[in-house]
């Protein structure tokens, strides 16, 4: 516990950091003082207050929204599957989100209805990857990761379909949808998303325990008194709820859900009590730091945050994967 | 403490296992014997709550397996299975700590500390709490999945409590398969029922207070080690030749190459 809260408190100081960095950001330059002036309330021009309460905080937000949820859903998924490479955009539920979203886009909804599409398709896929991962009545960890890669597959091939079909959302749809983006993020969005979202992630951390025990096998987690098909349950819905809400947000980033908990796993133990809210400050850390990187190499049109992710994030899990022998 | 009467179970055509009754007092240590195929890890399953039989009941403490929820199953009666699935980098106490989920709180009590490491010292592992579980040799890893199992039901056995181990001594040397087996014993002594499917004859001759032997999904002996392991019993179990010597009032089998 010593190594999780050392690790804890310095994500969070991280966080608190790299925040303060993120509102500072952006095309035109506003100095600290008065970014404090206009989140205290304190006189600032209309100006300045729109840009940092309409534009800079809500992408600060829904950064450290889609992170916290995308590396708790991974943690989530790696338990669930027993399988360290699992992870919300490996095993389709990203995708089957994408995917509900374009098919709105494509039926000509707006904000909301997009909203719902990708909720209840990125369930679907929990769902589909649930019932197709059964064998004989019992849930086979490893046929239901094969089924999410295959869903990830399909869902990913009609994304791509559907968004060049689609002339207004066109490549700039398909970039979002796939590599994700934190630009025009709106308060609205954030509310009922992050409403669903940190309601599943509460689910998710008080169901950690019977997690723990999945990750032995469902036979000796049975034997051991856990009630398995409920803790599976439970874990995939609010796994798949909270990438669905993330995806909503900031379209699909990769990586994330699975370079973050490997990290802290390594950096801690894998016990998900602990694992759960590191990943969450950690992931909203990775996040954050990849939007800054993001538009500071590309001010005018900022780079998909997907790809500064991976490009971040993989080297950094490469060098601790080295460092620790390789194991999980 | 375990009544297991006329279970019955098949795979599609062929039966698996076929009126097979017994009982395990408490604080006795029942072995299961049997070649290969002979139904005994299905009966395992079976009485773990993980198979439903086809026919018979199971009762634990004098109520049917399917009275129990999951919970109350953990507290009463624990079972270490042949394969561990874990491939998780936690460490040992964290391991052998998951065997007290349905006893604790969200996080390890003080007491659920205690009991884990009496438990892993139990098995000679102590010292070891620190170690990460994935590192450990196959035969280390043995021993601290029996401690998890140990665990379960208390640091050093308790009334009214079933262990059930599907053989323990799996990946174990000589030394340590007397060890794995002096722990069971002890939890025997402390009145807990043991039921162990093993492998070595040997060894339950020496650690059990009565053997059941298996063929072809049906008890044929059932009793004292002394009476039940004779040469014509064992060559009917396992079709094999063999030799049986005494010594120190325990039984001792030597199968000849065939």
């Amino acid at each position: 516990m010593r190594r999780f809260w050392i690790f804890f408190i310095l994500s969070c100081a991280l966080l608190a950091f790299l925040s303060a960095v993120s509102l500072g950001v952006g095309l035109r330059e506003i100095s600290y003082a008065d970014i404090l002036s206009a989140l205290f309330g304190k006189g600032v021009d209309e100006t300045l207050r729109a840009i940092i309460f309409d534009i800079r905080l809500p992408r600060l937000v829904a950064g450290v929204f889609c992170g916290a949820m995308l590396a708790s859903a991974g943690v989530a998924m790696q338990a669930l599957f027993r399988n360290p490479l699992a992870d919300p955009s490996i095993t389709g539920v990203s995708s089957g989100a994408a995917l509900g979203a374009a098919l709105a886009i494509n039926f000509g909804g707006g904000a909301f209805p997009i909203q719902i599409s990708a909720l209840v398709f990125g369930l679907f896929a929990a769902f589909a990857i649930w019932r197709l991962g059964r064998i004989n009545g019992r849930l086979s960890a490893f046929s239901m990761l094969l089924a999410g890669i295959a869903i990830n597959a399909f869902c990913g091939a009609l994304v791509g379909f559907l968004m060049y079909s689609v002339r207004e959302a066109g490549v700039k749809g398909f970039i979002f949808w796939t590599l994700g983006s934190l630009e025009n993020c709106s308060w609205r969005e954030l509310a009922g998303a992050s409403f669903m979202g940190i309601l599943c992630w509460f689910a998710l951390f008080f169901n950690s325990r019977g997690l723990n025990m999945v990750m032995l096998g469902s036979d000796h987690a049975y034997l051991s008194g856990a009630n398995v098909k409920s803790v599976q349950r439970i874990s995939i819905c609010a796994a798949a709820v909270m990438t669905a809400c993330a995806v909503m947000v900031c379209g699909i980033i990769g990586f994330v859900g699975l370079v973050v908990p490997h990290i802290c796993r390594m950096l801690t133990s894998p016990d998900n009590r602990s694992l759960l809210p590191l990943s969450a400050v950690s992931g909203a850390c990775l996040v954050v730091f990849s939007d800054i990187v993001s538009r500071l190499v590309s001010p005018l049109d900022s780079v998909p945050i997907g790809v500064v992710t991976a490009l971040l994030g993989a080297p950094f899990f490469l060098y601790l994967l080295r460092r620790g022998g390789g194991n999980a | 403490m375990l009544e297991v009467e006329n279970l019955s179970f098949s795979y599609g055509s062929g039966f698996v296992l076929k009126d097979v009754n017994f009982c395990v007092g408490e604080g006795e240590f029942v072995a299961v014997l049997g070649a290969n195929g002979a139904g005994k890890s299905t009966l395992f399953k079976i009485i773990c709550g993980l198979e439903k039989p086809e026919g018979g009941i199971v009762r634990i403490g004098g109520r049917p397996l399917g009275g129990y929820s999951p919970s109350e199953l953990a507290k009463t009666r624990s079972a270490l299975m042949q394969d561990g699935e874990f491939n998780f980098d936690s460490s040992v106490l964290d391991f052998v700590l998951l065997g007290r989920y349905a006893h604790g709180g969200f996080f390890a009590s003080k007491e659920d500390v205690n009991i884990a490491k009496t438990a892993l010292s139990e098995v000679g592992m102590g010292g070891f709490e620190g170690r990460i579980f994935t590192r450990l040799s196959g035969g280390e890893r043995r021993r601290v999945e029996l401690a998890r199992a140990l665990c379960q039901i208390g640091g050093c056995g308790r009334r009214d409590t079933l262990l059930m181990l599907d053989e323990p001594n799996s990946n174990l040397d000589p030394k340590n398969s007397h060890c794995a087996m002096s722990a069971a014993k002890k939890f025997a002594a402390a009145k807990t029922s043991v039921l162990a499917i093993l492998h070595d004859v040997n060894l339950a001759s020496q650690y059990a207070d009565k053997i059941a032997l298996l063929k072809c999904g049906q008890i044929f002996a059932f009793g004292k080690p002394g009476d039940v392991l004779t040469s014509e019993n064992l060559k009917l179990a396992y079709g094999a030749e063999n030799r049986i010597f005494e010594d120190g009032g325990n039984k001792y089998a030597v199968f000849l190459k065939q």
